[in-house]
């Protein structure tokens, strides 16, 4: 059966248990900040199930492994995504839903939106539309998943070993800088 | 039911014409009258109209910026539930240093109004002490973003970074109306 061969890359067989469970069992924080969330009650309902792949929603970041950013992000509201971010316990996902993320979308020339979500959070998936239909996340999901699988969904690493530059990007940004200094 | 809004409308144009100075009147959209007033006699004239003709409800306060003839517009929408008509009332105030007092004894809603117009276009309300207050935008120290002579692309262009785009760069339609030619592309 060749869709329950473990593919993972590390060799210690906890390890391997881990992510072969991680995978197939993810929750998601409801974090809303876009347009783009009204695209999330159709694909956990009925029609284009999501929960059929064991995805499901959490309540709180403390207790979720994938962070949505749904859509455009003005500078007020980067802040408090950041907070959520640092507050999820790795590993931790993110997928950038949408074309605000990736180049600025429809509010290119706001002077109040960001225009790159990569330069502030790691991104690990990327979906493109405005916005894109529940099929294009759920397939996006499957995707995910695969990834965890083998290994190369490490976003969370990456934050953490280049802290100084993403710090440096967000102090840029964000004017009203209150955060607590963060190392790890 | 229309000639009767047209009716009282109209009433209510006479009587204004005959007792305020300086007023400009029109009869808009078959239910709203469009007023321009001095911005000495505006509280006279919404304590009038809130008291004797029943024009209770602050529907929406709004503005507009003309540069050119230097001044800002200063936009008041009243209703009335009697009869289901409107009161726009506009006012014109200096653009340099765009002044006016508050209105928040009289509609406890023009408090939040006024709040977002400081920060937005920049004029200051006498007797609400919260302006200044931070509100849509924080830690913002340009100049006001809903003038007409601020720049957003200026403003983008140096303060944000775009991501790059592709090295060859086609244009999407000649991209898509070669795929429509090819073997599996998209259908008519």
């Amino acid at each position: 059966m060749e869709e329950n061969k473990i593919k993972t890359k590390s060799k210690n067989p906890f390890l391997m248990i881990d992510e072969w469970a991680r995978a197939r069992s993810l929750w998601l924080l409801m974090f809303c900040t876009g347009c783009g969330a009204i695209e999330l009650p159709p694909t956990m309902t009925s029609r284009y199930d999501m929960e059929r792949f064991g995805i499901g929603p959490a309540a709180t970041p403390r207790q979720a492994d994938i962070l949505l950013i749904t859509g455009y992000l003005a500078t007020k509201t980067l802040k408090r995504v950041i907070r959520a971010y640092e507050q999820m316990q790795s590993p931790k996902y993110v997928i950038g839903f949408g074309s605000c993320t990736i180049n600025g979308g429809m509010y290119w020339d706001s002077y109040n939106t960001i225009k790159r979500l990569d330069m502030y959070i790691p991104v690990d998936i990327w979906i493109s539309g405005c916005m894109p239909r529940p099929e294009a996340v759920i397939k996006s999901l499957n995707h995910l998943s695969e990834m965890i699988d083998e290994g190369r969904a490490d976003g969370w690493k990456k934050y953490q070993e280049n802290l100084k530059w993403y710090k440096a990007n967000q102090k840029k940004v964000i004017n009203n800088w209150d955060l607590p200094e963060y190392s790890y | 039911m229309e000639d009767i809004k047209i009716k009282e409308l109209n009433r209510l144009k006479e009587i204004l014409i005959d007792n305020f100075k300086n007023v400009e009147i029109d009869v808009l959209d078959k239910e709203s009258l469009k007023i321009k007033i001095e911005k000495d006699s505006l509280i006279l004239l919404i304590n009038y109209l809130l008291n004797q003709e029943n024009y209770i409800h602050l529907s929406m306060m709004s503005y507009v910026d003309w540069p050119e003839k230097k001044k800002i517009e200063l936009i008041y929408i009243l209703h009335s539930y009697e009869n289901g008509t409107n009161t726009i009332i506009s006012i014109f105030l200096d653009r340099e240093k765009p002044e006016f007092v508050t209105l928040k004894n009289i509609f406890a809603q023009a408090e939040t109004y006024e709040i977002e117009f400081n920060e937005m276009i920049g004029i200051d309300f006498k007797g609400n002490n919260r302006m200044g207050e931070e509100f849509l935008l924080e830690g913002w120290d340009g100049p006001p973003p809903m003038r007409r002579d601020f720049d957003t692309l200026d403003y983008v262009n140096d303060n944000y970074e775009f991501r790059a785009g592709r090295e060859d760069a086609i244009d999407v339609r000649e991209f898509i109306k070669n795929m429509k030619h090819e073997k599996g592309g998209l259908d008519d």
